[in-house]
């Protein structure tokens, strides 16, 4: 019997690899595109019923931060107003429960520059009292502080804002006033 | 109206880039309509970073009109090319194509070979609908924390900057480092980012939301393009799809991380030169050496893929040109890079604008550390056989280019080879310094990142490799596409 020799066949060991290779590309496509499909759907369903809420609400959403608890909006307001852009601003969590504080730190970095927002980290041996406020605010050259996750019963030793059940902007000058308590 | 806003300025940024284009090398005009689009969006984004780097190290500032100097050059391209500025029919199509293909033209390369245009249009859907898609979810996706904190930051100093605020990226460049991450990260992203800003009025990160797929889709049309030309469209169409096909590739193009910009610009030199390796084109060797500069303005690890690009393109061009050829070659190249990623090194050299995340380059800490490199190194197969990172990508890819291993000695196919195997080992050595305790942490954290920023170059090298061995000379010998129709 005479065998077909492989550069004269019509089905050539070259065009076979060439077409193996194609159909495993393809194969791969159509896998990622089975694996999608849910996905296709719920973008064109999202596209069709809501296209207002295409967009994420979040601001800053890199952060993973939501924003949308009470006071953050009015905080940036009120930072936005009072403070200068060349100001430095600390950021202090009180307590180690805070939820999210390096999210937290993170949107106020982004929603408040150009002033440069300070991380400090509570100190374990020393008090948030008067003394530890004056101290790290006259390291870093800054008049605000913003204390996050305070409680009803936290009462910031200088003059403040409260924002929020979470949120204190306090002026080491003593010199703020709140012309409304914002809740 | 944000959207709108955000989408017309993207629009707006590749419109100047392609009056870049036509004035560089005035031949784009002949290529095809998706190569000329992502050519445009990768040129205008890269042109305008340069001139931000420019002028911060000139001024000290980006001011505002540094953005009338840049769009300036419609008119400048208007002036000279006034009869064609909006032709954009180089491509006769060879059979009549619905309205749904009318921008793709250059598809059917051959009116004979029906079953490879079906074949072609199935993948050309699956590019589409993944772009479109890809567009969609981006919108709702996160931008990421180095997204935010690095780089639309950096993009919020330069808007100030030019705006309300003159001054706030020199102030915030100088700014203490335990503020600020990276603030020696250079400006191109970001200034693509404020242009977005300065179109939307208002620096809202949610406005960024496209700017990450405008860097894929236009990474795609190149290598779908570029491929096109060594290769049978459905190939082409298949390899191109194929870099969708990981999902940390996809999902990292919605964020706003500098990654995928990156890969575009690393892809579309790698591609650049291969083509001038093929067909000795002079616009290629511009474009190769444009984008290798770009590179380097767009992440800090393009300096090492510029120079793992240039010292694989003066290997490729010792095996294949006379030695002046060669010199000549890298003397230009060198240059240009130069002129391009000279002004922000010259910059961080004079502000003393240092990272933190490496040990300064020492032989102490190389003798001390240099088992990092032999462990990084074995971690990167495991990094990509993980399929939930990057699905298939690399397995298909690997046999792509094993089917092609006879020809690994044709200098493109060296070259793009070269890239691949020396920017894993450049990247895995760099981690011989990482300040990072444990650096570890420093590896898991960014390795897979570092990995992908070659992705596109590998498909290159899969489709080159592939192409040298089964479509050798193709489009010339239209035996090679019938050859394929008898399978």
């Amino acid at each position: 019997m005479k065998l077909p020799a492989l550069s004269t066949s019509r089905l050539s060991l070259r065009s076979l690899i060439s077409a193996s290779l194609y159909l495993l590309l393809l194969l791969v496509v159509c896998e990622e595109f089975w694996r999608l499909r849910g996905a296709y759907y719920g973008a064109l369903k999202h596209v069709v019923r809501k296209p207002e809420n295409l967009l994420e609400h979040r601001r800053a959403s890199g952060c993973e931060f939501d924003h949308d608890l009470p006071g953050w909006d009015d905080l940036l307001n009120d930072v936005s107003r009072r403070v200068p852009d060349s100001s430095e601003i600390l950021f202090l969590p009180l307590s180690p429960d805070a939820p999210n504080p390096d999210g937290a730190y993170c949107f106020l970095l982004f929603e408040l520059f150009p002033r440069h927002i300070i991380r400090i980290s509570p100190s374990e041996e020393r008090p948030i009292n008067s003394e530890y406020l004056t101290s790290i605010a006259e390291s870093h050259g800054a008049r605000y502080v913003i204390l996050y996750r305070g409680n009803n019963n936290y009462n910031p030793p200088f003059a403040h804002c409260r924002f929020g059940a979470d949120l204190f902007l306090v002026d080491l000058q003593n010199e703020i006033s709140c012309k409304h308590v914002v809740n | 109206m944000l959207l709108i806003k955000a989408a017309l300025s993207i629009i707006a940024l590749a419109v100047i880039g392609r009056s870049y284009l036509r004035l560089l090398p005035p031949q784009s005009t002949s290529w095809p309509l998706p190569e000329k689009w992502g050519l445009s969006w990768l040129i205008g984004a890269g042109v305008f970073g340069w001139m931000a780097n420019l002028s911060l190290l000139l001024s000290g500032r980006v001011p505002a009109l540094l953005w009338a100097l840049f769009g300036s050059v419609v008119l400048v391209d208007a002036t000279i090319h006034y009869r064609s500025i909006w032709s954009f029919r180089p491509f006769r199509p060879s059979i009549s194509c619905g309205p749904l293909l009318s921008g793709i033209r250059k598809i059917p390369f051959d009116p004979n070979d029906t079953r490879i245009n079906v074949a072609a249009l199935a993948s050309l859907a699956f590019l589409v609908l993944q772009s479109i898609y890809l567009a969609i979810s981006s919108l709702s996706y996160t931008r990421g924390w180095d997204g935010a904190i690095i780089w639309d930051m950096k993009a919020k100093a330069i808007y100030f900057d030019s705006g309300r605020r003159p001054g706030a990226l020199m102030a915030y460049l100088n700014s203490p480092t335990y503020i600020y991450p990276h603030l020696d990260y250079p400006l191109l992203l970001p200034s693509s980012d404020a242009w977005v800003y300065f179109w939307t009025g208002t620096a809202n990160e949610q406005a960024l939301k496209l700017i990450g797929p405008a860097f894929m889709i236009s990474l795609l049309a190149l290598l779908a393009t570029h491929l096109r030309r060594i290769l049978p469209t459905a190939y082409a169409l298949l390899f191109a799809c194929l870099l969708t096909t990981a999902p940390f590739l996809c999902n990292l193009s919605k964020t706003g991380y500098a990654d995928i910009p990156l890969a575009a610009m690393a892809g579309a030199a790698a591609a650049y030169g291969a083509d001038y390796l093929r067909r000795q084109t002079s616009s290629s060797a511009l474009l190769m050496s444009l984008f290798t500069g770009f590179a380097i303005l767009t992440k800090k690890e393009g300096a090492l893929i510029a120079v793992v690009m240039l010292i694989a393109m003066t290997l490729a061009l010792l095996f294949s040109r006379k030695l002046s050829d060669v010199l000549k070659f890298v003397l230009k190249a060198a240059c240009f890079v130069s002129v391009i990623a000279g002004p922000w090194f010259l910059f961080l050299m004079i502000h003393k604008i240092q990272g933190v995340d490496f040990a300064p380059t020492t032989f102490a800490v190389l003798t001390a550390n240099w088992k990092r490199f032999v462990e990084v190194i074995a971690f990167i197969p495991k990094i990509m056989s993980e399929k939930e990172v990057f699905g298939r990508f690399w397995l298909v890819v690997t046999v792509a280019v094993l089917t092609g291993a006879p020809r690994w000695n044709r200098p493109n196919v060296i070259f793009l080879g070269l890239i691949c195997f020396g920017y894993l080992a450049a990247i895995s050595s760099t981690f011989i310094f990482s300040s990072w305790n444990p650096y570890w942490a420093h590896v898991e954290s960014s390795l897979p990142r570092l990995v992908m920023h070659i992705a596109p170059i590998a498909v290159l090298f899969a489709g080159h490799s592939f192409a040298e061995q089964f479509f050798d000379n193709h489009p010339k010998q239209p035996a090679i596409s019938s050859s394929f129709r008898r399978t």
